[in-house]
Order: structure tokens, then C-alpha cells, then sequence
């Protein structure tokens, strides 16, 4: 019953996104009120269909209903609650409606929220997000349908099917639950319940600011109000989608067991791609907003974003690239290049076809160096390398070289280590100037002078890092810079307080959230760059200075590193409930001959492969990350991995300040009373 | 005369203006520009230094231009032929060629590892720990170079994700209970 509710609710969302497309491509051709609305709820109604149909599958998980391809293939009678609940993502079938059901669960909110505001971008809006959504359920329906069936023909052959074939019964439960799959082990992560779900609320949301856009081509109207309209819209899919890439890293760093938490993955940088590319919107549209500058850029940027998350979408489900992340290979890789491709060249050509008619063009030209919208733009310039670069290294140099060379060519990680770096560097250096410099015309002076504290300040802890023995001289740079774009927000904060405190006598409390207030995305964006300043500080740590060694111990043995030991004291094995055979080892890890921690670094045997999992004795100077990745029949010699990650999790503690600032950026501002003043604090006291 | 001066005095405060937005202009443009040539001459340096050749087992084996330079290979694990040993922590094992394009990643691991007749390649990888997902059968890719003992030394070791195996094996499961 679970199947046939699911599937029918599919079907209905199907044929609800079609009318709304049609209805609103109709409503913008004629200019129909009563289509635009009849679209409108066509539209909205995609969302409750969906969750319709996503709740009967995900109580089909739950209740173990194997007779559902899909749960007998990600679950079995010992998979644990909380699995079953993560198995909703856990293939393709499965994520892919998911996937669908966040797409209209944006559109339903951006509907909602922009339709009185934004109506005359409503029809483009609406037509471009239920195409989107229609693509995906018709790949639903036709190509990874979660509500296929088992079914025993009447020759005794097993069929899969969403209906029932002629002449066909059902299969019993009990045979079908004995021989059920189970969920992926590597799959078998909390971080699971969270890390996908971020992931695809970052990519799905980029629909929205690409809707707006290509409705404001469609329209004509490409005042500054499909930009007003996108701006938050973006910031939340590029917030979740940052919040995707931090938990996929942590996962990795759990569970694939080789201490790290970023491979230069392909599928890893199809995610990175589209976040690249938002992050460099979010920083031009400020020059959009502010002096009517970039409006070609800003257009061609959230494309890009779209498109890259199409490609992305593309590259990990069509089983093109190789990759730990990647679905299997699937027959959708064809139909997603195409929607990819017709999606982006549509939006090009409109894009082309505004911009010859001049409603793209500039309302003022760039003064120049040192000007704030110049440091921009370099900024912009430094993410669009990284971007090619990154692009090029995981799917241009492969794909391109199939094609033209006898031997394919593949461009690992010593490629980006190479290429990547310095553009990193470039950005935290602009990073650091660009809040120095005016709007407009603005000086060396002024920015040397704004330049005196934050250089100070970045001098104790640069001093600190080089006691600790980070003293090589790309460490000392590198930390240089990125300390240097964190002191230069922080001071930014500093300074608007206490202009306020000086100006209006407010208590520094009062001052900072009156600060936080009234200018929500400056200093929600101060926040943020401190989070990414935090983040660069761990990923330089653990990148530069990570130490490793690995030998095989017999019991009451030890092996050092640095000033670490790793005494191997016992090894058991024990029987888990759910199934798996636990392999643990009982360690013992000392510093300068004290012990601190007893670690129980073990592997998991699943009935499919064996999983490695590390102990880990965190703190905030580093993680000692011990893996048992070897052990003889007894268990009497055991062979350990010890890595020691410096300043790792300063990458963790960074993303919860990246989230912090960008809630504070993209929360609601509060309509000021007439009787305020504008200007900001700063302008207040200076004036 | 004064008002002559004073025009005169304007145009020069203008023209030096307008010097100064071209310098300013051309520095931002300057910047802009080098930035974009470092980036490609990071990413062809990149390329060029970072590139390696993916040829299958065949191509390894059969043609001496691939011996000694460093590449990528693929090829399907032989699990019985699996050796570590854990105080050197080194891998051998020996791995069949499986063909360049194919539908079905699982059923092109299984004939490799079943037909005799494929061209076979050992392979050590050392300073390695056993990784879990190295098994029979699965898909290992490796980079490294084919010394003149003919055999494949690697520095790295990716093993193929079994992690869609949930949809390799649905059907045939439940068939092998026809009698339902």
C-alpha cells in the first residue's frame, strides 16, 4: 500500500509541476493574472505531494517493507532505526526523490515569500523552477523509481516492477528480508543523518537565484530587483551547501579511515565548484547593490553556480567519475547532460541577448585600484581561477584528454596542491583589504593606515604559531595571511562597536548587538570571514605540519612519534547487535611519558567489508588519530597507523562560526523607524 | 586674464584627475591580468607536473614506452594471491586487466578474475597498511611504475567502493529462492 500511495503521489507532483510550467509559460507570453495564480498553485502543491510520497518511502524503511526494491537494497531486519531513517538518501532511488522533494520545498518557500514583491518575475520564476523539478520526478518515474516492486513470474523469475506484471504474485517477506541488502557500511555514520541532507539543501537552492535571473531576462526587468530578490535565496543554499562540504569532510575524516578530511575527490569538487561560485556572487552583488556595477558578472555568476551544480549532479549520480561519493553507474547520465546542457545554453543566450540590448551595461565605470568594487572584482578574478582550476584538474583534463590522447590523463592531488594554494593566498589577501578600502575612489594611505591594527594584532598569535614550531617560511606566510583577513574583521567589528559606545554611550554589550542589528550583512559577513579565517588556520596546521608513522606491535609494545607513544595493551573481539563483528584494540597513548588517553581504535567487519575506525584523542592543539589497520589470527601483534593532525579541528570550530555569521547575514533585517538615522555607526561618529 | 587663469588652473586640476582615474584603471587592470597569467601558468605547470597517464593492464605490459615513467593503471584484484606482511608492511598482490569500456563494473571484475587467458601483473605497493577494501575482485587502481622485473610498483593504492553492491545483486538473490 506504502508503494502504491508513494508512487501516486509521485505521479500527481509530476503531473502538478507540468501545469505549473505550462500555466506560468503561458501566464508570461499573455500576461494572464489568472494563470500566473492557477500556476502558482500548481506549484505549491508540488511540495505536500512530495512529502506524500517521501513519508510513504520513508515508512516503507522503516517498517521493513522488502517487497520495495529499494528498501530490500539499503536495509535489512539488523539495520538500526536511525539507519533506516538515513537509508532515505542511501542510494540513488531514494536520494534523488529526496533531492526532489527539497527542490520544491524551496520552491514553495520562494513562491510564498517573493509573490507579492516580486510578482512580475513570478512567471519566469515559477516556469524555470517547476522545469527543474519536473526533470528530476521524470527521472523518478521513469528511469530510478523508488517504488519499484518485487514480483516471482510465473516461470519463478524475479521481476522489478512498479506495477504488478501480468500472471505475477508476490514474493514472501520473510525470504525477502533474508536476503535483504543492508545499508552501505561507510554509510553507517551520524554525520550521515545531517551531511547529505546539508549538501542538498545547498545544491537545490541554488534553483531559486537562478529562477529569479532567468526570469529577469525573460522579463526585461533587470533593475535591481530579481537582485533584492536572490541575494538571501543564495546565501542559505550557499550556507547549507558550506555546511554539506564541513560534515562530508568530517564523515571522511570518521569513517574512510585514512586521516584526512579532503581528497581533491572529484565529487568532492563538483561540490566545491557551485560554493566557489556563490561565494564569489555574494561578494559582487554588494557592487550590484551598492554602485550599479557588475551586472553582466552577477548574471553570468548565479548561472554558473546553476549550471555547476547541474554538472556536479551530473558527474556523481551518472557514474562518470570514479569516486568513494559517486552513485553507481545509472542510466540518468544522459539526461541530466542534456537538461545540464540545455539549461545553461538557454540561460547564456538570453543572457547574450539582454546584454545587446544594453540592459546589462554598467551605470558607472571602476575607479580603479585601490577601490573597494576593484578589490572585488580581484576577488571575483581569483575565485573564477580557482574555479577553472579546480574544474579543469577533476573533469577537463580527464575528459578532454579521453578524447584527443590515446592515454587518458588524470590530475591528482599533488595538482591542486600545487595550483591551489597560491590562489588561496591571493584571496585571504584580498579578503584582508577589500573591508579597508572606500567604495569609489579611495587611497594606499587610507588603507595603510587601516592596515596598522589588524598587523598588529596578527603578530601575537602569528609568534604563538611559531613557538608551537610552525616556523617554515610557506607556514609563516600562509598564516600570515590568513590571520591578517581575520584580525582585519575582527577590528571591523571592533570599531563599529565602539564608535557606537563613544558616539551614543552604550555599554560595549548593547553596542555590538545594536551593531549586529541594524547592519546584519556587513557584520554577519565580518563573522563569516572569521570562520573562514578559523578554518584556514586548522586546514594549514593539519596540511603542512601532519605527522605519521605506522608499524606492526606485538602486545606491550610501543612506537613513537614526536612526543607521543602508542602502547598496544590488548586486542578482543565482540559481537555487535546489528550484526557486524567488532575487531577492537586497546592502546594506551602517552606524552612525554604521562599517559593521557586510552584509546580503543577497532575494525568493524560487516557481513560486505570491513569498515576502520579510529580512536582519536582530540584536543584543541591537535588529534592523535590511531587506526588499527592490521592484526594477526590471535590478535597478539597488531599493526597501528598513528597520524598526528595539528590544529585540525579549528576547521570544525570555524564552520560553526561560518554558520553563525551567515544566520546573522541572511536573518531578516529589522524595519527601521523613520526617525533613525542611516548611516552607519562609523559614518555617525566620523561625521 | 583671471578668469582666463583660473580656467586654465581647472582644466590642469581636471586633466590631472583624469590621469590619475587612467593609472588607477590600468593598475586594476594590470593586477586583474596577473592574476589570470599566474593562474594559467599554475594550472598548465600543474598539469604538466601533475599528469598522469591511465592505460589498462595491456597497454602497461605490451608496449615497453610505458616502462619506468609513472602511471595509472586498473585492473581486478586476484583475492588469493593477496600477501601482507606486517612487519615490513608490504602488499603484493597480482591483478588481471579488465577492458578499457564496460556496461557492468562488477561482471567486468568477475570474467577478469575467472578467464586465464587476460594478461595478469604483480603488483607491490609498500609502506602500506592492508586496506579494508582490498578483496577479491575488486577494482584496484594504482599509480606507480612498472619496474624491469616486470613487476608494478605503486605509491598509491585506490581500491573501487564496493558501495553500490546493495544494486549488483538484487534479482539473483531472491531467484535463488524459486521455490517461494
Amino acid at each position: 500500500m506504502l508503494a502504491e500511495i508513494g508512487l501516486g503521489a509521485l505521479l500527481l507532483a509530476f503531473g502538478a509541476a507540468v501545469s505549473a510550467l505550462l500555466a506560468a509559460f503561458g501566464a508570461g507570453l499573455r500576461n494572464r493574472e489568472d494563470w500566473l495564480r492557477s500556476a502558482r498553485n500548481a506549484a505549491l502543491l508540488t511540495f505536500p505531494l512530495l512529502l506524500c510520497s517521501v513519508s510513504a518511502l520513508l515508512l516503507a524503511l522503516l517498517n521493513g517493507h522488502y517487497q520495495i526494491s529499494y528498501v530490500w537494497s539499503v536495509t535489512d531486519p539488523a539495520t538500526p532505526f536511525f539507519y533506516r531513517f538515513t537509508a532515505l538518501w542511501g542510494s540513488q532511488q531514494g536520494s534523488l526523490l529526496f533531492w526532489s522533494l527539497l527542490l520544491s520545498l524551496y520552491c514553495f518557500g520562494a513562491i510564498l515569500l517573493n509573490w507579492r514583491e516580486h510578482r512580475r518575475l513570478m512567471p519566469g520564476m515559477i516556469a524555470v523552477t517547476m522545469a527543474t523539478l519536473a526533470f528530476f520526478l521524470a527521472l523518478s518515474l521513469l528511469l530510478e523509481n523508488p517504488f519499484e516492486r518485487f514480483w516471482l513470474a510465473a516461470d519463478g523469475a524475479v521481476l522489478r516492477s512498479a506495477f504488478i506484471p501480468a500472471g505475477a504474485r508476490e514474493p514472501d517477506i520473510a525470504r525477502l528480508a533474508a536476503t535483504a541488502s543492508g545499508l552501505n557500511p561507510l554509510l553507517r555514520h551520524f554525520g550521515m543523518i545531517i551531511h547529505p541532507p546539508m549538501l542538498y539543501l545547498g545544491f537545490t537552492g541554488f534553483v531559486i537565484p537562478f529562477a529569479f535571473a532567468l526570469a529577469a531576462l525573460a522579463s526585461g526587468d533587470l533593475s535591481a530587483t530579481w537582485i533584492r530578490a536572490t541575494r538571501r535565496w543564495t546565501l542559505l543554499a550557499w550556507m547549507f551547501l558550506g555546511l554539506g562540504l564541513l560534515l562530508g569532510g568530517r564523515w571522511a575524516y570518521d569513517v574512510l579511515g585514512w586521516g584526512g578530511y579532503w581528497g581533491w575527490d572529484p565529487v568532492e569538487n563538483a561540490a566545491l565548484l557551485p560554493w566557489l561560485t556563490g561565494t564569489a556572487f555574494l561578494h559582487s552583488v554588494l557592487i550590484q547593490e551598492k554602485r550599479g556595477m557588475l551586472r553582466l558578472w552577477n548574471m553570468l555568476l548565479v548561472i554558473f553556480a546553476f549550471s555547476a551544480v547541474l554538472f556536479g549532479t551530473f558527474a556523481t549520480r551518472s557514474g562518470l567519475i570514479e569516486s568513494v561519493h559517486s552513485f553507481a553507474r545509472s542510466d540518468i547520465g544522459f539526461p541530466l547532460f542534456a537538461f545540464w546542457s540545455a539549461m545553461t545554453l538557454i540561460a547564456l543566450g538570453l543572457t547574450l541577448w539582454r546584454q545587446r540590448q544594453g540592459l546589462l551595461r554598467d551605470e558607472r565605470a571602476f575607479a580603479g585600484l585601490p577601490g573597494r568594487e576593484s578589490l572585488f572584482v580581484l576577488n571575483n578574478v581569483v575565485f573564477a581561477a580557482l574555479f577553472i582550476a579546480i574544474f579543469w584538474g577533476s573533469f577537463g583534463a580527464p575528459l578532454i584528454s579521453e578524447v584527443l590522447l590515446d592515454a587518458p590523463i588524470t590530475l591528482g592531488v599533488d595538482y591542486f596542491m600545487q595550483v591551489t594554494p597560491p590562489l588561496f593566498a591571493v584571496l585571504f589577501l584580498l579578503m584582508g583589504l577589500a573591508p579597508l578600502a572606500a567604495w569609489g575612489n579611495s587611497s594606499l594611505r587610507r588603507l595603510g593606515m587601516g592596515l596598522c591594527a589588524p598587523l598588529l594584532l596578527t603578530l601575537p598569535p602569528l609568534a604563538l604559531l611559531a613557538l608551537a614550531g610552525m616556523r617554515t617560511a610557506e607556514a609563516l606566510l600562509a598564516y600570515g595571511l590568513v590571520l591578517l583577513a581575520g584580525m582585519v574583521a575582527l577590528v571591523e567589528i571592533i570599531r563599529g562597536a565602539r564608535a557606537r559606545v563613544r558616539a551614543r554611550g552604550e555599554a560595549w554589550p548593547q553596542a555590538l548587538r545594536a551593531l549586529f542589528s541594524r547592519n546584519r550583512g556587513r557584520y554577519g559577513g565580518y563573522v563569516v570571514h572569521l570562520g573562514v579565517t578559523v578554518i584556514g588556520i586548522g586546514v594549514i596546521g593539519s596540511t603542512l605540519f601532519q605527522a605519521e608513522t605506522q608499524r606492526t606491535l606485538a602486545r606491550g609494545e610501543s612506537l613513537r612519534l614526536q612526543n607521543y607513544e602508542l602502547r598496544f595493551d590488548d586486542f578482543s573481539e565482540a559481537l555487535a547487535n546489528d550484526g557486524r563483528l567488532l575487531r577492537v584494540a586497546a592502546v594506551t597513548l602517552s606524552r612525554d611519558g604521562r599517559e593521557i588517553a586510552l584509546l580503543r581504535p577497532r575494525i568493524d567487519v560487516f557481513p560486505q567489508q570491513p569498515m576502520t575506525i579510529a580512536g582519536i584523542h582530540s584536543s584543541a592543539e591537535n588529534d592523535v588519530y590511531v587506526l588499527l589497520t592490521g592484526h594477526d589470527e590471535t590478535g597478539a601483534r597488531a599493526t597501528f597507523r598513528l597520524t598526528i593532525n595539528p590544529l585540525i579541528n579549528f576547521v570544525w570550530w570555524g564552520g560553526l562560526l561560518l554558520l553563525a555569521g551567515t544566520l546573522i547575514a541572511a536573518w531578516p533585517q529589522q524595519p527601521r523607524i523613520a526617525s533613525q538615522r542611516q548611516d552607519s555607526p562609523l559614518q555617525e561618529v566620523q561625521a | 586674464m583671471t578668469e582666463a587663469t583660473w580656467e586654465k588652473t581647472a582644466l590642469a586640476a581636471q586633466r590631472f584627475r583624469g590621469r590619475q582615474r587612467s593609472a588607477r584603471r590600468l593598475h586594476f587592470l594590470l593586477a586583474g591580468l596577473l592574476i589570470l597569467v599566474a593562474s594559467a601558468w599554475l594550472i598548465l605547470s600543474g598539469t604538466a607536473s601533475g599528469a598522469r597517464y591511465f592505460i589498462t593492464v595491456d597497454e602497461l605490459v605490451g608496449n615497453p614506452q610505458w616502462s619506468g615513467r609513472t602511471v595509472r593503471v586498473s585492473g581486478a584484484v586476484l583475492g588469493p594471491s593477496i600477501t601482507w606482511d606486517p612487519d615490513t608492511l608490504t602488499i603484493a598482490f597480482t591483478m588481471a586487466a579488465i577492458p578499457a569500456q564496460f556496461d557492468d563494473l562488477a561482471a567486468a571484475l568477475h570474467d577478469s578474475v575467472n578467464d586465464p587467458s587476460v594478461t595478469r601483473l604483480d603488483v607491490v605497493v609498500p609502506d602500506q597498511a592492508k586496506p579494508d577494501l582490498l578483496q577479491h575482485e575488486a577494482q584496484a587502481i594504482l599509480t606507480g611504475r612498472l619496474g624491469a622485473d616486470g613487476v608494478f610498483t605503486a605509491s598509491e593504492l585506490l581500491l573501487k567502493c564496493p558501495s553500490r553492491f546493495e544494486e549488483a545483486v538484487p534479482d539473483p538473490a531472491i531467484a535463488g529462492h524459486a521455490d517461494l
